[in-house]
């Protein structure tokens, strides 16, 4: 059966610099799959050829068994691909609201609307006129993922959920990823924070310098193995 | 004394057509990051395609606006996507270098069509008919050109911040890379932002057509006005460009009452000063 999304042998490049090599990672319908490693692993890069941000060749990237790999972001958008980028790059001098319908640009029809993500979020209620820049990282993050949900997605990239927000927050964040799930949205998990990760996840990918080197159902890794993972021994 | 109070409006009003020169360079500056050195070229050949309809042709005016300005606006989008498009990247110089090459080609094209002449378009007795408040006159033709420049800078405002293709427009200056992935055609939208800038110019093109006479030649010194604008009232500012374009205006004419020789002058002086003392713009850093 063919995976949602997948991705086969792929290699990436920045310039002459080899970023990932070989990487075979496979998304089912309905799943949550995390991918956790090291600073400079390559987990970024490995989102960043899913979106089409850095060019990888045609048959390396799979979507429902079609190949897309290296088409423009813009049209992997349409095809159902949403991200939640690393820093959460919101645009400086939209409002929330304004942020949040430019995940409409991608022209899905769906569920999602801005009353929908007020639902989910009610953080952002007050919030709506506000600027981007005006907020508060976890209100950030809040809109990061109201704008990757306005786009109807049937997949979600998560670059660095957590990273440099409050374990509260997190949890208050955190809450959205099931409500996702019940909407029939599948998603990609890049985490810092190893234990939340397997958490929140049904299968694990561990990247080293590029590689796969470990991988497994999330409840099944061990924390020792995965330890080693980073390190590079093999696990 | 009336006569400087004649001049300082005089200066005023100019500013508005001085604002609309420089609300297409701010425009496609602040979204391309591509500094246009052929603006100032794309300007007089509005002025150009006008006098062709008008005096030429002998259509009448409101059928050359009609003509002019889609024309600018496909000629914009064209230039876009066909050339400029593919210079714009991490390095500022291919821009630079081809838009000079506009600007040029544009120059010596202009001269082969239409030869060093002076033009000027006669848009008849407006220009000379004028507003007499207590001592003061104005010119109803200078009036009417101010308040169809507020009227397209408050236009531009209108799109930005109230329209759907303004909220792209403003998401791709903030991060085109970002824009993408949320399924925004860049390439496009570079295309149509800088269409509106062309038909901003061609607006400015037709109403400056008849305020001095111009010749193919006159682009570089339109560019110099445009820039002196963006950069007084702050880059990135919608209304920012009608403060500058007053703000040059007045100045130039306070120098031109003192003494004629001196109204150039006095202009790049306050460019000079503004740039010295609030680098960000008159309104920069606020929209
Ligand atoms: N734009 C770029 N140009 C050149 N090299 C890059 C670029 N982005 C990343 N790299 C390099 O590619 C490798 C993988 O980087 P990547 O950002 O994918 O790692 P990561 O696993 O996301 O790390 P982190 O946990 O720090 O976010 C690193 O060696 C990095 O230096
Ligand atoms: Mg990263």
């Amino acid at each position: 059966m063919t995976a949602l999304l997948e991705t086969r042998n792929l290699d990436a490049f920045y310039g002459d610099f080899q970023a990932l090599y070989g990487v075979d990672v496979k998304l089912e319908e309905g799943q949550c799959v995390a991918l956790i490693g090291p600073n400079g692993a390559g987990k970024t890069t490995l989102l960043r050829s899913l979106v089409g941000w850095v060019p990888v060749a045609r048959e390396t990237v799979l979507l429902n068994g079609q190949p897309i790999g290296g088409m423009g972001p813009d049209k992997i958008v349409s095809l159902g691909i949403a991200s939640v980028p690393e820093g959460r790059r919101l645009f400086p001098s939209l409002t929330v609201d304004e942020n949040l319908l430019m995940g409409t640009e991608s022209g899905r029809a769906g569920p999602w609307t801005l009353d929908k993500v007020m639902e989910v979020f009610p953080a952002l209620r007050d919030r709506r006129r506000h600027r981007g820049s005006d907020l508060s990282g976890g209100q950030q993050q809040m809109v990061a993922i109201g704008r990757a949900l306005m786009s109807n997605p049937k997949v979600v990239l998560f670059d660095e959920l957590s990273l440099g927000l409050a374990p509260t927050i997190v949890n208050d964040i955190a809450r959205a990823l099931p409500l996702m799930r019940d909407n029939g949205i599948s998603i990609v998990l890049v985490e810092q924070d190893v234990r939340r990760a397997l958490a929140m996840s049904d299968y694990a990918y561990c990247i080293l310098e590029g590689r796969i080197n470990l991988q497994g159902v999330s409840a099944d890794l061990a924390f020792e193995d995965i330890e080693k993972a980073f390190f590079g021994a093999e696990a | 004394m009336t006569e400087l109070i004649n001049s300082l409006a005089q200066g005023v009003l100019i500013g508005g057509l001085y604002a609309l020169f420089a609300a297409g360079l701010s425009l496609v500056f602040g979204i391309m990051r591509v500094v246009n050195l052929a603006h100032g070229d794309l300007i007089v050949t509005g002025s150009f395609m006008t006098f062709a309809t008008v005096s030429m042709l002998g259509l009448p005016l409101w059928l050359a606006v009609l003509i002019v300005l889609p024309m600018m606006g496909l000629l914009g989008y064209v230039l876009q996507r066909g050339l400029l498009n593919h210079t714009i990247g991490t390095d500022v110089l291919p821009p630079l270098l081809v838009t000079f090459g506009i600007s040029i080609i544009l120059q010596n094209g202009l001269l082969q069509i239409f030869t060093a002449d002076n033009r000027k378009l006669d848009f008849g007795a407006i220009e000379v008919m004028s507003l007499q408040m207590g001592p003061v006159a104005m010119g109803w033709y200078a009036i009417l050109v101010f308040a169809v420049a507020v009227a397209t800078i408050y236009g531009l405002q209108f799109l930005s911040y109230r329209t759907r293709l303004g909220r792209v427009l403003r998401a791709t200056t903030d991060d085109p890379e970002v824009a993408r992935v949320m399924g925004v055609r860049t390439d496009h939208v570079f295309g149509i932002a800088m269409a509106i800038a062309l038909v901003i110019c061609g607006i400015a093109a037709i109403l400056f057509a008849a305020w001095t006479s111009f010749t193919p030649l006159s682009g570089p010194s339109r560019l110099l006005i445009a820039f002196e604008v963006v950069v007084i009232g702050g880059i990135g500012s919608i209304w920012g460009t009608l403060a500058g374009g007053i703000t040059l205006g007045v100045a130039q004419a306070l120098g031109g009452y003192l003494d004629p020789a001196w109204q150039t002058l006095a202009g790049h002086i306050v460019f000079v000063i503004i740039l010295a003392l609030r680098p960000a713009g008159i309104l920069g850093g606020r929209r």
